[in-house]
């Protein structure tokens, strides 16, 4: 009887233990803090625009450099309706590498690619939302937002993008 | 090894600007910033009708106002030291205050009227708008130019367009002429190529604010953030738009017009819409919340 009330002491003071201990032990497991990245980036090259029937099949391709990401590539792909001017609706997918990791992105809708009276050229506004990253933005999640114009006549592009990431 | 660093840096820059050249980096109108007193002026006839076509001999009215970059606000008129109208090898026509006087609105309250000369030169009118303003013992001044098209340009012709007419009762309404402004709004109208059910006018893209039912009314507008002088352009604007009353809303967008860009969208006028004065409800929202707006009448005729 005696060794049972030493068991039953022991196990208690073992829970108040393990009770007082677990808050400890709880904060290191916290979740970390999303990290936030202020995303800029600059890209030029060129774009192709085929319109057929009123289709436009859009295929871009430059370089430049973006935050975290440094030098490299922005590629991207996409289709708009012609039939709506002067601003044609587009949308696409496409990536953007460099030394530091790649950003895959996803045009939302509301893009859209508006042309002067002669169609020659186009301001450019797209809100890209980030499907995928890797590298330095690793797991990073956001919306970046691209305006840009475009010369139809000789197929040059630049973009602007800027957006807060989070990791 | 520094020299071919350095030279290879500058062919480099040298590159990269011949490849982004042509890309077309967009020129906003009128200029990047306006740093000083910002001033929108329009031509009109006598009865607020707005136009760009005037024969000699005729009056036209110039009616503008402005901002103050300090306060934000629309220009005291105490604080105007000059504010005229500048026409190549024409006396200054001097501006007044007061929203009464013919062809003046609410929003445009600062008037003068030229009266084209029997034998001034036939062709477009480069005017200047100049302002100067005294305000805590600095001086401001600040400078309007019409907005890059030909046929929406001031424009002396022997034989003009018939005018639609009368301009809107109530005359544009303006920018809120009693609080702080978030930034300074230009906005005009011109007659659309694109009409529906009803005959094109002989001259498309010409200042307006008379339209029957079918046609199309163009929206232009510039302006400028008044925290950093900043034009407007896809750089600080999240979106723009114009509200007619009772109708949806139709977006603005930034886009090339010739060599300069500034903010444009068309509207035809359905069948079924109300006549008499209406208003377009013109809202530029900021990257970074905030929000300027502008009143603007068109009158509606059968």
């Amino acid at each position: 009887m005696r060794k049972l009330t030493s068991l039953t002491l022991v196990l208690v003071v073992a829970m108040l233990a393990t009770a007082v201990a677990a808050p400890a032990g709880a904060a290191k497991k916290k979740p970390k803090k999303p990290a936030k990245i202020a995303f800029t980036g600059s890209y030029s090259g060129q774009a192709s625009t085929l319109v057929s029937g009123g289709t436009v099949t859009i295929s871009a391709k430059g370089t430049g450099s973006g935050t975290l990401v440094g030098s490299g590539a922005i590629n991207a792909s996409g289709t708009g309706d012609s039939t709506q001017q002067p601003c044609v609706p587009f949308g696409g997918t496409g990536t953007i590498t460099g030394g530091g990791g790649t950003i895959a992105f996803k045009a939302n809708p509301g893009a859209t690619g508006c042309g002067d009276e002669g169609g020659h050229n186009f301001t450019v506004k797209v809100y890209l939302a980030v499907t995928k990253a890797t590298g330095k933005l690793a797991r990073a999640k956001g919306t970046l937002r691209a305006i840009g114009t475009y010369n139809r006549d000789d197929g040059s592009f630049q973009v602007k993008l800027t957006g807060l990431l989070t990791k | 090894m520094k020299t071919i660093l350095t030279l290879g840096a500058v062919l480099a820059a040298v590159a990269t600007a011949t490849m982004t050249a042509s890309a077309a980096t967009p020129v906003p109108f009128p200029s990047p910033t306006v740093k000083q007193v910002f001033v929108a002026a329009q031509t009109v006839t006598t009865d607020g009708a707005l136009s760009s076509w005037f024969t000699p001999g005729s009056p036209v009215v110039f009616r503008a106002y402005a901002v103050d970059p300090k306060t934000h606000q629309v220009i005291n008129p105490k604080l105007v030291r000059y504010f005229y109208v500048s026409i190549p090898g024409q006396p200054n026509v001097k501006l007044t205050y007061g929203a009464k006087a013919p062809g003046a609105s609410t929003g445009l309250p600062w008037t003068g009227t030229w009266n084209v000369p029997s034998g001034y030169a036939l062709g477009s009118v480069p005017f200047r708008v100049l302002i100067q303003v005294r305000e805590n013992g600095k001086q401001l001044k600040g400078e309007f130019d019409q907005m890059p098209s030909a046929t929406a340009a001031l424009t002396i012709s022997a034989t003009t367009p018939s005018l639609l007419t009368p301009g809107p009762t109530s005359g544009d309404v303006g920018a809120p002429a009693d609080q702080a402004l978030n930034a300074s709004l230009y906005v005009d109208t011109v007659n659309g190529s694109g009409p529906v059910g009803i005959a094109k006018r002989p001259v498309g893209c010409s200042l307006t604010n008379v339209y029957k039912r079918g046609e199309q009314v163009v929206v232009r507008a510039w302006g400028a953030d008044l925290s950093n002088s900043a034009v407007l352009s896809n750089d600080n604007v999240d979106s723009a738009h114009f509200t007619p009353t009772g109708a949806s809303d139709v977006a603005l967008n930034y886009g090339a017009h010739g060599p300069l860009y500034f903010w444009a969208n068309a509207w035809v006028i359905p069948q079924s819409y109300p006549l008499g004065t209406t208003t377009l409800h013109v809202v530029f929202n900021l990257l970074g919340g905030k929000t300027a707006s502008y009143d603007y009448s068109i009158n509606v005729i059968p």
